[in-house]
C-alpha cells in the first residue's frame, strides 16, 4: 500500500521537474530562436548546427558536467544545489534549450522573410513583426515544447547523477525504475513504466490538440 | 548503377554471415560458464579479480560476474539468471533457502560495518563501540545539514541497517524513522554512490569496511567514528542455486568454484588480499568461535562442503 503513495508522489515529483525546466528553457530558447532565425549574420550556419547536435546531447554527459559544477568540490559547491530538485531542473533545461532553440531557428528562418515583409507592407510597428513571426511558427514551436518535454521526462541519466535518486525529495519516475529493477522488482519497475507512458500519452495529446487549434486559427 | 547495387548485396550478406557467426559462436562457446550475481561490495573491493582469473586459468571456463545489491543477486538466483550467489545478509539468505530456492550456504569470509560521519561529529558518536547507542545519538541530533544517507536498496548493508534501528531507542522501528525522521535520506543506490553523497551532504552513513577504505582518500573530513561492536560484524556466503528448479543451472561448475574458494588455498588468498594498505576479509570457513555466531554454516553445510573440496581435489592446490 505504501508503495502506491509513493508511486503518485514520484509522478507528480517528475512531471512538475520536467515540466517546469521545459519552462523555463522555452523562456529562454523561444526568444532566442526567434531572434536568431529571424537575422542573417556571419557564422550563423555554425550556430544552427552546434544547436543541432547539441539536441542529441547525451543526458548522461550533461549530468556528469552539471554534477562537477555543483558539487562540493566544484566551482558552485557554495550554493549546496548538488542532490536537490533544483539540481535536476537545471540540468534538463540545458538539455532542452537547444531542442527548442534549434527547432525554432529552423522553422523561422525558412518561413520569417515573407511575414515581416507582409507586416512592414500593412503598416505594421517593429513589434507587430515580432508578434506575427511568433503566431505564424507557433505550430512548429510547439513541437519544439514537446519534443523538449518528452525528452525531460524520459531521461534518466541526468536525474540520476545530479538528483541522487533520493526517496521523497529527488527520485523521478526513471530512476524510481531503474531502482526497482536493480533491487529484484521488475514487475514494479514495468508497472512505473507503464505509467510513464500513459501520462506522457495524455500530456503530448494535450499538447497536441493546442498545436491543431494554433494550425486552425 | 547496377554493379554498386551488386556491391551493396555482397557487403551486406557478408556483414550478415560474420554476424551470424559472432552470435553462434558465442552461443556455442565450447568453454564451460559459471554466472555468478554477487553484491556491489565483493566486486567492488576487488577480491573476485584476484579469485576469478587464477580459477579460469586452472580450470578452463569462464565465470560471469554480475554485480548488484544482495536483494537483486537473490532475484537473480530465486529466477534461475545465477548459477551461485555470494551475499551477505543472513535472514534474507536463510529465507530464500526456506524458500526452496537454493541450498547449502556456505558462509566463509567476513568484514564488518562502520559508522562514517563528518570529524565535526554533530551527533557526538566518536568513540563509541555500541552501535545502537551511536543511531540513538544520530537520532537525536541529526540536522539537515548532518543527516544520515541510508542507500536503502534492499543490500545487505541496508538491512544490517535496519535491524539497528529495529534496536536503536527511542522508536526502536525503522519504519518510524523512515517515515518519520527528517534528516533520513533515503540514497537508493549503491555503497560508493552513498558514500559520495554522505560526503557532499555532510552526513553519517554505515558501509562496510572495504568499501570506505576505496573511498576515505576522495572524503576529507569524513572519518570512521563508530567501530567494533559484534553487531557489525559482515559475514558473506555462497549459496548454490537450486538445480531442480531450474535445470540450465551449471551446478557442477558452482560447486567447483565454491570448494576452491574454500580450499586451504582460496581462503588464505581472501586473507593475504591487500588493498591499499588494509586486509579487507577474514576467512571464517570451519571457524566455530561463538562471538562469530552468524558466521557459523550448519554441520550439515560444512559435511557437504568440506567433502566437495576433497571430491574436486581443492586440498592440494598451490
Amino acid at each position: 500500500m505504501g508503495w502506491q503513495s509513493d508511486m503518485t508522489s514520484v509522478l507528480g515529483f517528475s512531471i512538475i521537474v520536467s515540466a517546469t525546466a521545459t519552462a523555463i528553457a522555452a523562456a529562454v530558447a523561444i526568444p532566442l530562436g526567434i531572434f536568431m532565425g529571424m537575422r542573417e549574420f556571419k557564422g550563423k550556419a555554425v550556430i544552427v548546427n552546434l544547436f543541432n547536435s547539441f539536441m542529441g546531447f547525451p543526458p548522461v554527459v550533461m549530468g556528469v558536467l552539471i554534477y562537477l559544477l555543483l558539487s562540493k568540490a566544484g566551482p558552485l559547491g557554495f550554493l549546496g544545489l548538488l542532490y536537490t530538485p533544483t539540481a535536476i531542473i537545471i540540468a534538463q533545461c540545458f538539455l532542452c534549450i537547444p531542442i527548442i532553440a534549434g527547432i525554432t531557428i529552423s522553422s523561422i528562418t525558412n518561413h520569417s522573410k515573407k511575414i515581416i515583409e507582409t507586416t512592414l507592407a500593412l503598416g505594421g510597428s517593429r513589434t507587430d513583426v515580432y508578434e506575427n513571426v511568433f503566431s505564424e511558427n507557433l505550430v512548429p514551436i510547439l513541437s519544439g515544447v514537446m519534443v523538449g518535454f518528452g525528452q525531460n521526462l524520459s531521461e534518466v541519466g541526468a536525474s540520476m547523477i545530479v538528483g541522487g535518486n533520493i526517496s521523497f525529495f529527488t527520485q523521478t519516475i526513471t530512476t524510481a525504475i531503474v531502482t526497482f529493477t536493480g533491487q529484484g522488482r521488475a514487475m514494479d519497475a514495468l508497472l512505473l513504466g507503464t505509467v510513464l507512458i500513459v501520462t506522457a500519452f495524455f500530456i503530448m495529446f494535450a499538447l497536441t490538440i493546442l498545436q491543431l487549434r494554433a494550425r486552425r486559427s | 548503377m547496377e554493379k554498386k547495387l551488386k556491391t551493396v548485396i555482397i557487403i551486406g550478406i557478408i556483414g550478415a554471415g560474420v554476424a551470424v557467426g559472432i552470435t553462434a559462436g558465442i552461443l556455442l562457446s565450447p568453454v564451460p560458464v559459471l554466472r555468478l550475481s554477487t553484491t556491489t561490495s565483493v566486486n567492488d573491493s576487488g577480491l573476485m579479480d584476484v579469485l576469478i582469473p587464477d580459477f579460469e586459468a586452472r580450470f578452463g571456463c569462464d565465470i560471469r560476474l554480475s554485480s548488484k545489491g544482495t536483494g537483486a543477486a537473490i532475484a537473480d538466483g530465486s529466477n534461475g539468471d545465477a548459477d551461485l550467489i555470494l551475499v551477505h545478509s543472513y535472514p534474507a539468505e536463510l529465507a530464500w533457502i526456506a524458500a526452496g530456492n537454493g541450498s547449502h550456504r556456505a558462509c566463509f569470509m567476513y568484514n564488518d560495518f562502520i559508522l562514517v560521519g563528518p570529524t565535526s561529529d554533530p551527533a557526538g558518536v566518536f568513540g563509541l563501540t555500541n552501535v545502537t547507542q551511536a543511531f540513538t545519538y544520530m537520532h537525536d541530533n541529526l540536522t539537515a545539514t548532518n543527516p544520515f544517507v541510508s542507500r536503502n536498496d534492499s543490500s545487505g548493508t541496508h538491512s544490517k541497517e535496519k535491524s539497528i534501528w529495529n534496536k536503536a531507542p527511542p522508536h526502536k522501528s525503522y519504519s518510524a524513522i523512515i517515515t518519520g525522521h527528517p534528516f533520513y535520506l533515503c540514497a537508493n543506490s549503491g555503497m560508493g554512490a552513498t558514500l559520495t553523497m554522505t560526503w557532499e551532504k555532510d552526513g553519517y552513513t554505515l558501509t562496510d569496511r572495504g568499501t570506505w577504505y576505496a573511498y576515505e582518500d576522495a572524503m576529507p573530513g569524513h572519518a570512521i567514528l563508530s567501530e567494533g561492536d559484534a553487531d557489525l560484524i559482515n559475514p558473506y556466503s555462497f549459496l548454490l542455486v537450486n538445480a531442480t528448479k531450474h535445470p540450465n543451472t551449471n551446478q557442477a561448475l558452482a560447486e567447483k568454484f565454491v570448494a576452491f574458494c574454500l580450499s586451504a588455498y582460496g581462503l588464505n588468498e581472501i586473507a593475504t588480499y591487500i588493498k591499499n594498505g588494509h586486509q579487507l576479509f577474514t576467512p571464517c570457513w570451519n571457524n566455530t568461535a561463538p562471538q562469530y555466531l552468524v558466521c557459523n554454516s550448519t554441520q550439515v553445510d560444512l559435511d557437504f562442503w568440506n567433502a566437495k573440496v576433497k571430491e574436486f581435489g581443492m586440498f592440494s592446490l598451490s
